[in-house]
């Protein structure tokens, strides 16, 4: 017959020994914005609107008066009519690269070519783009 | 001691024989007590048994059971409280005639009591037999020829005391009813002896001779002694007399009687009209068109209008027999059922006026063209409020064609109603026979025509050309024709600024009159002077409207204040401001409203010299600054306040705020409004003030803008754009 205090240690010894540590967080690689209601921004010139829509074999993309088509087989050849396109109305709505763009999606529009557009966007420049939202 | 007790006891015993003396002695205030007791006993008798007497006179019997057992009941009462007067009477009148002490003429002789006493009695008595008389009518034969006999011996004994009219003419109406042999020798002896007296007072004479007529059944004698009595001033005080030439006059038909009777006595028709309803419920329906003239069916439905139920009774009944609907009951039927079933209303005033037309009813003081237009009125109104009533409103129609022919005006008014229900083919086809005539309502009916067209046609190009036509022909000289011209024109701009360009707006002004302009066609003036950038004209006519003072006007104001500011930074002069101020202030006089607030702010901070007050405005925008979401209204004039404060950046980023607003709101394909441009030429304004740091993005931002939209810039903003750009260039 054990003494009552042998079985309190043992006990302790187990739980010491079987316990798990928490390791320490690293720390979140976000950044959040900070807010400021009282800042008032310089007025930007007015977006210039991409509007992209679905089609049997991709999608196109519509802007001031322009459409270009972009399908699964030819979507380089595609984005790059897309990119001389777009920079023929720049240049005749005299805006620069920094001026902003803003993306108004179709949802049934696949990832991939908004992606896409996206890059080719960034790629050529643009710094300021957008996605609108649409309230439902 | 003893002498001071016996004189109380004598002056007790005195005092005891005085009392107990002069209580036993009867006194005038007892035997008119007594009188009028009896006086009011026989006059509630007769008030209560009037209508059934009536009965009696008209047609020999008691309406119904419950009339006569009626009759019987208050007889009896009536007679059992006389019967204990008379005996109160008779007490006195014995104590009086058996009273043996010497001072009985300084008691009862002098004091006229002996003389009232048996007066009284008498009275009592001959009250007591009329009642009985009309007792004795509610008993059957041979009962009742019993009691009559008994009337009869007692008249005769009363007669043989003194000589009473009253007495008189109930011997006569006993003898009347009496059947026995004797009787009608009797009554027919004292007739003859009667008539032939002069000495009889009028209304006695005048009663005999009813009774005469009556008993003789000789209807020939009853217009000229109607005639008598209309005539004498005395007889037609008599209602009594006169109610029973009235019941007369029915039982013998004789509707011109009884006319003359209501024009002397009109309140005799009450009474009457009761008598004449109990009469035609109580008749069956087969005697029902012998038993009564239209006249006494009119007087009847004159009763029973007051008491709705017995009107449904009356009508119930003599729907059953067509041709008994006189125009008087039809026009009341009508009247009666407009609360519960307008349609029903209106075919009885219909019917009503066909009815007048054919056999007027002398009770109703309308023309068949009055009833009849009543009907179509009511009609008119059901029909402009649910379109299931037109047939009835057709049929109205119709019927007052047939009574007053044809009518432009209410032809006119047809064809509306139609319209209003659709009924195009119809409504054209009543107007085309319209513009046949030389009058206004030639081109009243063209106008209603185009109007038609308007609402079934989409293209209305060739109407416009129609309506300017029609405003030209028309003369402004005529007050008709000036309404038409009017009209014409309101309809004529409204088509024209459903697509408001510089071209119609110039049709607008040419046409609009110079002088004299409703405030209706001033509107469609100030909206296309507007469009053609005349804003110190358009700011001429909205002073006009504010010239009469008329609220009425205050949301189409609004809207061409509203519209005003579009190109009001083109209004430089000071005069043009405060006008607007003005009209802005009258607004929100008229209609105080968060919206005519601001209005009113925000032209008062465009009108604003650098050194005025601006309070009212700030306590403003202070009032609606928590309101969320804010206003465009509200923002707007915050934006130009905030200028007017110097505070650039604040004002720049509200017309930011505005112009996203309108932006959200405009289809994405379409060129944006006007109000958009002002919102984004004051938010590159305020900024561009900031400073020429800040004000170096603008020549950029508004070349954008321009090489954007290109020819889609407002002419105005265009300009003002430009103008800021070469500035910070």
């Amino acid at each position: 017959m054990a003494p009552l205090i042998d079985i309190i240690f043992l006990l302790l010894i187990f739980f010491l020994v079987t316990a798990k540590w928490r390791p320490e967080e690293s720390h979140l690689p976000l950044k959040l914005t900070t807010a400021s209601a009282q800042t008032i921004q310089a007025p930007k010139a007015i977006p210039l609107e991409l509007n992209i829509t679905t089609t049997d074999t991709g999608c196109s993309v519509n802007f001031s008066n322009n459409s270009v088509t972009i399908s699964d087989n030819t979507i380089d050849k595609d984005l790059q009519n897309f990119l001389e396109s777009l920079n023929n109305v720049l240049e005749k709505h005299k805006r620069l690269v920094n001026d902003p763009i803003e993306i108004y999606c179709d949802t049934k529009v696949k990832w991939l070519y908004l992606a896409r557009i996206y890059n080719d966007l960034y790629g050529a420049g643009f710094t300021d783009i957008t996605f609108a939202v649409y309230e439902k | 001691m003893m002498s001071a007790n016996k004189l109380i006891i004598s002056a007790a015993i005195f005092l005891i024989a005085l009392f107990s003396n002069a209580s036993a002695d009867p006194d005038t205030e007892q035997l008119d007590h007594l009188a009028g007791r009896s006086r009011t006993v026989y006059n509630q008798f007769q008030t209560e048994t009037l209508h059934l007497q009536l009965q009696m006179e008209l047609q020999d019997r008691f309406f119904t059971t419950a009339h006569q057992n009626q009759m019987a009941e208050t007889a009896k009462t009536a007679l059992s409280d006389l019967t204990s007067i008379l005996t109160d009477q008779n007490n006195i009148r014995i104590f009086i005639e058996e009273y043996d002490q010497t001072d009985w003429h300084v008691k009862f002789g002098e004091t006229g009591l002996w003389k009232t006493s048996v007066s009284n009695s008498l009275q009592t008595q001959i009250r007591i037999l009329n009642i009985k008389f009309w007792f004795a009518l509610t008993r059957s034969i041979p009962a009742r020829d019993t009691m009559l006999t008994q009337i009869l011996n007692e008249i005769n004994d009363l007669q043989s005391q003194l000589e009473s009219h009253n007495l008189t003419t109930l011997k006569l109406s006993t003898l009347y009813w009496l059947n026995t042999p004797r009787s009608k020798n009797q009554l027919e002896t004292l007739l003859k002896s009667l008539l032939i007296r002069s000495d009889l007072p009028h209304s006695t004479a005048a009663e005999i001779q009813l009774q005469h007529i009556r008993f003789r059944n000789s209807p020939r004698n009853l217009a000229p002694m109607i005639q008598a009595i209309t005539e004498s001033a005395e007889l037609t005080e008599n209602r009594r007399l006169i109610l029973s030439a009235a019941a007369l006059s029915c039982r013998f038909h004789q509707d011109k009687s009884l006319l003359s009777l209501f024009e002397t006595a009109p309140q005799i028709k009450y009474p009457l009209g009761r008598l004449l309803f109990d009469k035609m419920i109580s008749v069956s329906l087969n005697q029902l068109p012998t038993a009564v003239t239209p006249l006494q069916i009119d007087t009847a439905v004159a009763y029973t209008s007051a008491y709705p139920d017995k009107f449904d009774t009356l009508i119930d009944k003599i729907s059953q027999i067509p041709r008994l609907k006189t125009p008087f009951l039809l026009y009341t039927a009508g009247l009666k059922q407009y609360e519960k079933n307008d349609q029903q209303a209106i075919r009885y005033w219909i019917d009503s006026a066909n009815t007048q037309s054919r056999t007027p009813s002398v009770l109703l003081k309308f023309t068949p063209a009055q009833i009849s237009e009543r009907a179509l009125r009511y009609a008119y109104n059901l029909a402009i409020e649910k379109s299931i009533k037109v047939p009835l409103l057709e049929e109205a129609f119709e019927s007052h064609f047939a009574l007053t022919g044809q009518n432009p005006e209410l032809i006119f008014l047809y064809s509306q109603a139609l319209r209003i229900n659709s009924q195009y083919e119809k409504a054209a086809k009543l107007l085309e026979e319209l513009t046949t005539r030389s009058d206004h309502w030639a081109q009243k009916a063209q106008l209603e025509l185009i109007r038609l067209q308007i609402a079934t046609t989409e293209d209305h190009s060739a109407l416009i050309s129609q309506l300017r036509r029609l405003a030209i022909e028309t003369n402004p000289d005529t007050p008709a024709q000036s309404a038409i011209r009017f009209e014409a024109l309101e309809i004529l701009f409204k088509l024209e600024s459903t697509d408001l360009t510089s071209e119609t707006a110039a049709r607008i002004i040419s046409l609009v009159p110079e002088n004299d302009i409703p405030p209706s066609l001033l509107f469609y003036k100030i909206a296309a002077l507007q469009i053609l950038d005349r804003p110190d004209q358009a700011l001429e006519c909205m002073l006009i409207i504010l010239d009469t003072g008329n609220c009425d006007h205050v949301p189409e104001l609004i809207l061409s204040l509203d519209e005003n500011l579009r190109n009001f930074e083109l209004t430089e002069t000071s005069l043009g401001h405060s006008g607007l101020v003005d009209i802005a202030r009258f607004c929100r006089d008229c209609l105080p409203s968060p919206e005519t607030d601001l209005i009113f702010a925000e032209y008062k901070l465009l009108a604003v010299s650098p050194e005025e007050d601006l309070s009212s405005v700030e306590k403003i925008l202070d009032e609606y600054k928590n309101n969320e979401p804010p206003s465009l209204n509200y923002l707007r004039t915050k934006a130009r306040f905030s200028t007017f404060q110097g505070k650039f950046a604040e004002a720049s980023g509200l017309w930011g705020r505005i112009a996203s607003i309108y932006e959200s709101e405009h289809p994405s394909n379409s060129p944006p409004s006007w109000q958009w441009w002002r919102a984004k030429y004051y938010e590159l304004e305020n900024w561009a003030k900031l400073g020429p740091d800040q004000s170096k993005t603008i020549p950029h931002n508004i070349q954008v803008l321009q090489h954007s939209f290109e020819e889609n810039i407002p002419h105005l903003w265009e300009k003002k754009l430009i103008s800021l750009r070469k500035k910070h260039n």
